[in-house]
């Protein structure tokens, strides 16, 4: 099915099922309520026309200016040949999702991977442990706000910095101008 | 010495009837195993010799390339994905470059697809040859290890000659490629086709028909198509499972829709078939170099109007590529920025490896390593 497709057929099922759809590039997207979140993935899956059978990958972007974190399941179906993104917004801070890992397997470790590094909860998540960092760290790196280590270390002329371009605080070690620098009048 | 008879004092334990009360053991496989081909960690739980339970700890090699990515431009990212799964540098590149130039809407000359596809082949091979060797190698086959150097020395000579490079090759840019083919490398290429595929017979000589071989991989390590795709594992495993899902053939990219190949697939999904899929994809992989000899253009390799700062318009998009393990694929955010607002990596390490909890019990210990081995992933590729 072409996109437009699929998301006729998903509003076609349950208006519910679809609170925004987009396409961009000629690939499909879907933003689904939280309390339908479930039922619209076994539906994808089940379904015969969608047969969404592969659960590709799970990830989340974040979007610091509306205070969002988009959560994003890319599905494939290997008998139907067609994509879908399957998304859904939480609020950065205290935001979860109820888990997919007992509609596919794969989405297990992809939403552990997604929690620890964005910090989204997953809702009845049967593991949610830390995946590839210690256990001990603290933050969520993938958030905007989580400064590149060596860039917190030592800033880079030139830079590119992940996050907006403002927030990023003083390199580590350096105090302020106000504090080293002598005040006018005053000996050195 | 001892007070009383022999024997006193000591409890005697009378297992309940039937069965003979066993204790499970936990057991710890890595980080440092040569069967992991890096750092991962197995934690089995074990009753006897049989694998009750098994956790794979992974994160050792995690070097947060989707957060460097945000860092940097998109000529700088193709150098960075270069490293997450090293045995094959090229496929992950032409990845990225693809996804830019899809999103751009740029044109990419033929000339430079069809060396981007003779590389992406040359490197399959390359990848499958470390695999086809250190298979053997954990299975206790010493030769095919010393087999499989003497060839990939020969490609990686070849890929060096066009590239520079020997494990990273950094070729592919944005709309084109760092530089042409020098010359006679068709030529050479074109022997090395005939010299590989006359030596592959010295691997199926060596395993495929060994009584050994097939003695510990035939039946080891079973795994059905629908619950590979549950899991999102792609593949030669996924295809060894019977499903003949392969990017180049489904939704063809660069012109794998010029050439002709086949997808092989396995009948059981053991290891005996994972391996035996590797094997015929290098065939099918010489099958394909052969037809772009044939094929590759005389003309540019980089459009004649490039845009002078590269920045993808706004928006996301998902693009895969077959890789050598599997689905390799990249999912970019761009804001119209000249550097992603982010990246996400799809490696297919990284879906194969989280079947293991499913693949692994049931089995043996002395099987452990013949079916961990069989699902070929690159840690690198796992943790990223």
């Amino acid at each position: 099915m072409t996109p437009e497709e699929i998301v006729a057929h998903l509003q076609e099922v349950d208006a519910s099922f679809v609170e925004r759809s987009d396409i961009q590039f000629g690939q499909g997207s879907v933003w689904i309520p939280r309390d339908k979140w479930v039922a619209a993935a076994t539906h994808l899956k089940a379904c015969g026309r969608c047969r969404f059978d592969m659960f590709n990958f799970m990830s989340g972007v974040d979007w610091p200016d509306d205070d969002q974190i988009e959560v994003v399941a890319h599905l494939y179906s290997v008998r139907r040949q067609h994509h879908l993104n399957m998304k859904i917004r939480v609020p950065r801070e205290g935001g979860s999702v109820p888990t997919l890992s007992g509609v596919w397997r794969g989405a297990n470790w992809q939403e552990r991977e997604t929690w620890e590094l964005f910090g989204v909860a997953f809702e009845g998540h049967p593991h949610l442990v830390k995946l590839l960092l210690p256990e001990a760290f603290e933050g969520y790196p993938l958030r905007k706000d989580f400064l590149l280590m060596t860039r917190e270390a030592k800033e880079w002329e030139g830079r590119e910095e992940p996050g907006p371009p403002d927030s990023s605080p003083r390199p580590g070690r350096v105090p302020s101008p106000a504090a080293h620098a002598p005040a006018h009048g005053e000996a050195p | 010495m001892f007070p009383g008879g022999p024997g006193e004092g000591v409890e005697l334990i009378v297992a309940g009837e039937g069965a003979l009360a066993t204790e499970e053991m936990v057991l710890n496989i890595g980080p440092q195993h040569p069967s992991t081909h890096g750092v991962l960690r197995v934690v089995i739980t074990l009753d006897g010799e049989r694998i009750t339970d098994a956790e794979p700890v992974i994160g050792y090699m995690h070097r947060g390339f989707e957060k460097l990515a945000e860092a940097r431009d998109y000529r700088q990212i193709i150098a960075l994905v270069n490293r997450h799964d090293w045995l094959s540098a090229f496929g992950n590149e032409v990845g990225v470059a693809l996804i830019v130039e899809k999103m751009m809407g740029l044109e990419v000359p033929p000339r430079a697809t069809w060396i981007r596809m003779l590389m992406a082949e040359w490197n399959r091979i390359l990848n499958h040859l470390m695999f086809l060797g250190s298979y053997g190698l954990e299975l206790g086959a010493m030769t095919p290890m010393f087999y499989a150097f003497r060839e990939r020395e020969e490609i990686q000579a070849l890929m060096e000659a066009a590239t520079g490079g020997r494990l990273h090759f950094t070729y592919c840019r944005v709309g084109g490629l760092k530089d042409d083919l020098p010359k006679g490398f068709l030529q050479h290429s074109q022997k090395l086709v005939k010299l590989v595929r006359h030596r592959l017979l010295d691997y199926a000589g060596l395993l495929l028909g060994n009584e050994i071989f097939k003695k510990r991989t035939i039946g080891v390590g079973t795994l059905p198509g629908d619950v590979a795709k549950d899991y999102g594992v792609t593949g030669p495993i996924l295809q060894a499972s019977g499903i003949a899902e392969d990017s180049r053939l489904t939704e063809p990219y660069l012109f794998y829709d010029q050439v002709d190949f086949e997808v092989p697939t396995g009948s059981n999904g053991d290891s005996f078939d994972r391996f035996h899929v590797l094997y015929q994809r290098i065939e099918q992989s010489l099958r394909i170099i052969e037809q772009v000899h044939d094929k590759i253009p005389a003309g540019p390799i980089i459009p004649a109007k490039m845009p002078k700062t590269i920045k993808a318009p706004e928006g996301n998009y998902y693009l895969r590529t077959e890789n050598s393990l599997g689905e390799c694929g990249y999912y970019m955010v761009s804001t119209g920025d000249k550097r992603p607002w982010r990246m996400k990596m799809r490696t297919p390490s990284f879906s194969n490896v989280s079947m293991i909890p499913y693949l692994l019990p049931g089995i043996l210990v002395p099987d452990l390593i013949a079916v961990l081995g069989s699902v070929f992933f690159v840690v690198g590729d796992v943790d990223r």
